[in-house]
């Protein structure tokens, strides 16, 4: 009798399309696991602890030997608890006692010195800023103003439809001139936002049409050119027959889409309606604790299966529940923060159904669920057509107030739903039941189809761990988040204490600094270029040989007189070369016209001495 | 004469030109833009690029009197000029014209001659006479002065004085040709073309049609907004940190005639800021002198000049 009231809620929420079917769940399950085989045939060794606790099913599953061998492996590998050490640890000697003490003090020593370093920072920095405001003229004024040009307006209008409309509301206005115009800039715009054109200040209109990359919009462009042309530069005002030519021209440039794109907007759709969906990917899993062989199951179904993309926290609010993807959640591998479990609330309630399995004290507060022990290894599922029966390892169950939809014999709740407004959560107390391991076992896909009947899942969305965190709403939150809030702290500290030792100063306001005089070197350079302008090269040659001198006498010893000797000494160069190159640089009187030649070679020279 | 009329005898003095000069299309129409607007022209450029025989061309394209004078070092103003000699037969003094008295003079590498002789030319350039021994003495019309010059050699050179240059309507730079052109002259030569000989190519204008384009390219209407934009860079070549020394205003009255010749070549009887773009540099390029610091960098009055016409807004409506 406790079933009818059951089985009523359940058609109520199936009654739309029953696309599971029970009773060839097992056939499905039997061909998934032939597909997903690999964790009977080869499990990932070692077992881990989650697949160790699924070797209940192991001896159960057809054909899987293999699992049923790194089960017994497993179970002579349990690592035992550490033992207790023999001996009693060593207690610590006086020298490490005394050696940790001056360690300590050490650390406090150097605490001590930096906080007295940066309290001496502060108080100078106020004393230095309390003598700048007694130095400072009073009618000096605090901040310079600064005059700087400001940049001629560029006509840059928004988008070439306005600039239409606008080109129409001044021939209506009957400001032919100005409505032409509009029409020129609202055609260029159009041809720059299409990359056909590039606007610039400093380009003509001319150029614009020879410059367009748009073959067909040029003969156009340069009617309405010629047109704004005479209208501007030429003294005749437009009329509205030209106007309307011009509208008529700038508004096909504007509207038109080329003939190019076109083609490849074309060619880019019927490529993707030509194109075959790709085959899912094959199906292999080594490890029983996977759950391949749920989404193999559920896709054999005719459940679409797909993994979540995006954070359980910005699951998009569903229109109705028809629309709404079912999300299933394993709450024993993956953990919801509370923003991410208010908002799957919310999105329930609006209309999503949502699988919760695992641990009920993860479980959001709202659904009022909490663990509860269980007696027996097999689950009942109520079913109307024929009733199913699964077999668990884990005897875990939930106090469920609500909707029970399996129950162990004892009458505990194994699995359960809860209407929630427009929405609906399931409730499975473990995860097993969506592990390989236990869907292969017969019997179990039946009954896992016959519970998730009751919400009649069109699409799943498999959660991940990740998906289950809320993005961070800012970069601090998100830093705080990542274990770094500590130091994001301290790093703040230090900003204020750095802007208070020195920053308060640097940032006042300062009078622009002098221009930098020139180096002499370059003094020199230029000086040479003009004597060459004015045909003195010959005197900029000595001039330059004569300031070659008096740097090279500054470097050479006091027992040293030969300037050449010194110069090709330290450039590695021929002293007779440079015994000619320099007699004739400093004798240089009347102009050869290889003056230049020897003022570079020279260079060369004292710049390899150096 | 109408703009219609006005082009067709432009492209006709183009055509004409093209039998003998390949290539060099700048060049031709910087000096027919410079006859027109009644100006000279400075032509630079390496030997073996054609100068002088674009000069050559445009003679016998225009059927204007032709004179050509060679400066050398030792040539004389008296040379250009002419100078008064004695007739023994009456005993007094006879003027005789110098080559300066034609209607195209083809000045070639003036830059070989002295200032003092180079300085013979100021007064025709500018005033379009001659006074010798007190007596001014006008020049034909039209009178146009081509001169070319080589940038390369130094030796024996006497750069001309920025008077002279200011003179110069524009300064025209030629460059290497494309190799296609340079194919296509040589093939030319290996076809028995002798550019020593251009008796192939014929007048296709008067000198009265040439003095109608004058008058007709004067007429042309220069808006307030090109004239504006046209004083806008000239002023900015003065407030250049690059340049030392600016255009002066006879450089805005030079762009604005020829953008008008420009304009009337192109059938339009108002300028554009098209017209007057492309002129920037042959017009400026030997009105401004460079900072020295910027011809240590390397920076050429072309360079500054571009950079200038491109920080320029266009007028245009808002």
């Amino acid at each position: 009798m406790r079933a009818w009231p059951i089985l009523a809620v359940i058609v109520l929420f199936a009654a739309d399309a029953r696309a599971l079917d029970p009773a060839r769940a097992e056939t499905d399950a039997n061909a998934a696991r032939e597909e997903a085989a690999q964790f009977c045939a080869s499990p990932k060794k070692p077992l881990s602890s989650a697949a160790r606790r699924l070797c209940g099913h192991a001896k159960e599953i057809p054909s899987c030997a293999a699992f049923v061998a790194a089960c017994a492996e497993s179970e002579g590998n349990v690592p035992t608890a550490p033992t207790a050490p023999s001996t009693p640890p060593s207690s610590p000697s006086v020298v490490t006692s005394g050696i940790g003490a001056v360690a300590q003090m050490i650390v406090w020593l150097i605490v001590a010195g930096v906080v007295a370093l940066v309290v001496a920072l502060v108080v100078r920095a106020l004393l230095a800023m309390r003598k700048d405001d007694k130095l400072a003229d009073p009618a000096m004024p605090k901040v310079a103003k600064i005059e700087t040009a400001t940049p001629e307006p560029l006509a840059q209008p928004s988008d070439a439809e306005a600039l239409l409309a606008r080109a129409d509301a001044h021939a209506r206005g009957g400001e032919l001139d100005a409505a032409l115009f509009t029409y020129l800039a609202a055609a260029l715009r159009a041809l720059d936002h299409r990359g056909a054109i590039r606007l610039s200040r400093d380009r003509t209109n001319g150029e614009y049409v020879r410059g367009c990359r748009e073959d067909a919009a040029r003969a156009p462009l340069r009617a309405i050119v010629g047109d704004v042309d005479r209208a501007q530069f030429g003294g005749v005002a437009a009329d509205a027959s030209v106007v309307a030519r011009a509208k008529d021209r700038a508004t096909a440039l504007v509207r038109a889409v080329p003939v190019a794109m076109l083609a490849v907007f074309a060619f880019a759709i019927a490529s993707l309606a030509c194109a075959s969906p790709p085959p899912p990917p094959p199906i292999k899993s080594d490890d029983p604790a996977g759950t391949e062989m749920f989404v193999s199951l559920m896709r054999k179904q005719g459940v679409t299966v797909a993994r979540a993309t995006s954070s359980l926290a910005t699951l998009p609010m569903p229109k109705d529940r028809a629309d709404a993807p079912t999300v299933v959640i394993d709450t024993e591998r993956i953990t919801l923060d509370e923003e991410t479990a208010a908002h799957l609330m919310r999105w329930v309630e609006a209309g999503g159904s949502l699988v919760l399995a695992g641990r009920a004290e993860s479980w959001p507060k709202e659904l009022g669920a909490a663990p509860r022990a269980a007696m027996g290894d097999r689950v009942n599922v109520f079913d109307v057509a024929k009733p199913q029966t699964a077999t668990v390892v884990r005897s875990a169950a939930i106090a469920w107030t609500h909707t029970p939809l399996a129950a162990f014999a004892g009458g505990e709740t194994y699995a359960g739903m809860r209407p929630m407004k427009d929405g609906v959560v399931l409730a499975l107390a473990t995860d097993e039941l969506l592990t390989n391991a236990a869907l292969a076992r017969p019997g179990n896909a039946g009954a896992l189809v016959a519970i998730l009947e009751a919400i009649d899942p069109h699409e799943i969305t498999l959660a991940r761990a990740e998906d289950a965190i809320a993005p961070p709403s800012n970069p601090i939150s998100g830093m705080i988040r990542a274990g770094l809030g500590l130091g994001l702290g301290h790093g703040l500290v230090f900003a204020i204490v750095l802007f208070l030792a020195a920053g308060v100063r640097l940032a006042r306001p300062r009078p622009t600094p002098p221009p930098a005089r020139r180096a002499f070197a370059e003094s020199v350079e230029a000086s040479g270029a003009l004597y060459a302008r004015a045909n003195m090269a010959a005197h900029a040659l000595a001039a330059y040989a004569r300031f070659i001198e008096e740097r090279l006498r500054a470097r050479m010893s006091r027992c040293d007189s030969d300037v050449t000797a010194f110069l090709a000494a330290r450039a590695g160069a021929d002293p007779a070369h440079c015994e000619e190159l320099w007699q004739r640089a400093k004798n240089a009187r009347e102009p050869r016209g290889d003056e230049l030649a020897l003022l570079k070679e020279l260079t060369a020279l004292y710049a390899r001495a150096k | 004469m109408d703009a219609e009329r006005f082009t067709q005898l432009f492209d006709a003095m183009k055509r004409e030109m093209a039998k003998a000069v390949v290539g060099q299309e700048e060049l031709v129409d910087g000096v027919l833009v410079a006859m027109i607007a009644r100006g000279h022209a400075l032509i630079e450029g390496a030997p073996g690029l054609g100068k002088t025989l674009v000069a050559r061309a445009l003679a016998m394209a225009c059927g204007c009197v032709y004179k050509r004078i060679q400066f050398t070092p030792d040539l004389m103003p008296s040379d250009i000029t002419g100078s008064s000699i004695l007739d023994r037969q009456t005993s007094s003094f006879t003027f005789v014209q110098g080559p300066i008295f034609a209607q195209l003079l083809l000045a070639d590498e003036i830059n070989r001659a002295p200032a003092k002789t180079q300085s013979a030319l100021l007064e025709a350039m500018q005033d379009r006479q001659v006074t010798v021994d007190g007596t001014s003495r006008p020049l034909p019309s039209p009178f146009v002065v081509v001169a070319t010059q080589n940038p390369v050699e130094s030796q024996g050179t006497y750069p001309l004085p920025e008077a002279q240059l200011d003179r110069f309507l524009v300064k025209l730079t030629v460059g290497d040709p494309a190799r296609d052109t340079e194919q296509t002259i040589v093939r030319r030569h290996a076809d028995g073309f002798d550019p020593s000989d251009l008796s192939s190519l014929r007048a296709v204008v008067a000198p009265a049609d040439i003095a109608a384009m004058q008058a007709l390219a004067t007429a042309v209407r220069c808006d307030d907004a090109i004239v504006g934009y046209i004083v806008d860079v000239v002023r900015r070549t003065r407030d250049d940190r690059a340049i030392e020394l600016g255009a002066s205003p006879r450089a805005s009255i030079a762009l604005m005639k020829t953008a008008q010749v420009v304009a009337a070549s192109q059938g339009r009887a108002f300028v554009t800021p098209d017209d007057v773009k492309p002129m920037f540099a042959p017009v400026l390029r030997h009105r401004i002198m460079l900072h020295p610091d910027a011809q240590l960098q390397g920076i050429t009055p072309d360079d500054r000049i571009g950079e200038i016409v491109r920080a320029a807004p266009v007028p245009r409506m808002a």
